[in-house]
């Protein structure tokens, strides 16, 4: 294996921890609620055995927040189901969009304790590109790191998916214009194992408070 | 004495339930969904505890315990995690924190918690109006 192979093959390893890391705290949140939702209603079991009625409106309150948390615990799981198999075709046909708004649901915790959020509008054209999925899903979130990596900037990162003559490119705009924008917080990216692969180029327009990744697809067939 | 609790996580529902369980067990508890509300409200009120998320959009659960202790060192803290690492339980312990709970939590392990922080406060309180009173007679040669 070469170094490059060797280190994209840490580094997803790293990313695939990152991600199951996270998911896995929000189904403790869920577990967390169910149990004490579970501990209420013993709660009322063991007052109603002292002779107080049981609250029939509460009891409908914690079996209407056990179902919640059922739905939002399969959400969580059938995200993380799909990340998972992400990796099972070497190549395949992906939406490039699509994957950017999925890894925005996956990462939704990592995202929401930067303080940031990101708007991704669905491209007026599907951007569908052959690669391989996983390896895709980890360069959006690097970009997506990278962009939260700078002081936020008040007003959601704009993301956008676009196809050009040379590859899907990635576009990460609205960002915070002028001295806020940390050249050197995107500028690492490019040092990634996961951009060689790619054979990624990236473009940034500082006074814009823009950048861009264009994903080459010389290597879509690997 | 009732003890008086500040219990603080993002997750609302969490917080609402919680709450409701520990007030039926004679708890005083207030609630915030955030660490930077949650230090305004240390501010303002007494609280004998703080149990407060490990993971919070903003600051995290070790800064916030590092910024509670810094202008309330007799507060005591508990975190609440979704993992209890070693490495995690180290970090919190060597912040200050009284202790580093599993997620979902035992509500009757966690009061028993919060009535030890109740004590573990008085203490330092007293403690610490002796040390002036010790001080105010060393003043007048006593």
């Amino acid at each position: 294996m070469t170094d490059t192979k060797q280190t994209l093959a840490m580094d997803g390893a790293r990313f695939f921890g990152e991600m199951t890391a996270t998911i896995s705290h929000e189904i403790k949140n869920v577990m967390a609620i169910v149990n004490e939702n579970a501990g209420l209603l013993e709660d009322m079991v063991a007052m109603n055995r002292q002779g107080a009625p049981f609250p029939a409106e509460r009891i409908a309150k914690v079996s209407q927040s056990v179902s919640r948390q059922i739905a939002r615990a399969d959400d969580i799981l059938q995200a993380m189901n799909r990340f998972a198999h992400s990796a099972d075709h070497g190549s395949e046909a992906v939406d490039v969009g699509e994957t950017l708004q999925f890894v925005a649901k996956l990462a939704d915790r990592l995202i929401m304790m930067h303080g940031a959020e990101f708007d991704m509008p669905t491209p007026a054209k599907a951007v569908i590109t052959t690669t391989n999925c996983f390896f895709l899903t980890y360069v959006i979130w690097r970009c997506m790191a990278a962009a939260m990596a700078m002081p936020q900037p008040g007003a959601p990162i704009r993301v956008i998916a676009e196809t050009t003559p040379e590859g899907p490119c990635l576009i990460f705009a609205d960002m915070d214009k002028g001295e806020k924008f940390s050249t050197s917080a995107v500028s690492s990216l490019e040092t990634e194992a996961i951009f060689e692969w790619f054979g990624a180029r990236l473009t940034i327009f500082p006074e814009m408070g823009e950048f861009r990744v264009l994903l080459s697809e010389k290597r879509r067939e690997e | 004495m009732t003890e008086r609790v500040l219990l603080v996580d993002d997750e609302e529902e969490y917080l609402e339930i919680m709450s409701e369980r520990m007030r039926a067990r004679d708890i005083d508890v207030t609630t915030s969904t955030s660490a930077r509300e949650a230090l305004d409200m240390i501010a303002t009120g007494s609280f004998d505890a703080v149990i407060m998320d490990f993971m919070m959009p903003e600051m995290n659960g070790i800064e916030a315990l590092k910024a509670i202790k810094e202008k309330n060192p007799e507060m005591q803290i508990i975190l609440l995690t979704g993992h209890a690492t070693v490495e995690k339980t180290v970090e919190a312990m060597k912040a200050g924190a009284m202790d580093l709970i599993e997620k979902p939590a035992d509500l009757d392990a966690l009061s028993e918690k919060i009535k030890s922080a109740h004590n573990q406060k008085a203490l330092i309180v007293a403690k610490k109006d002796q040390d002036r009173v010790i001080d105010m007679l060393k003043k007048f040669g006593m």
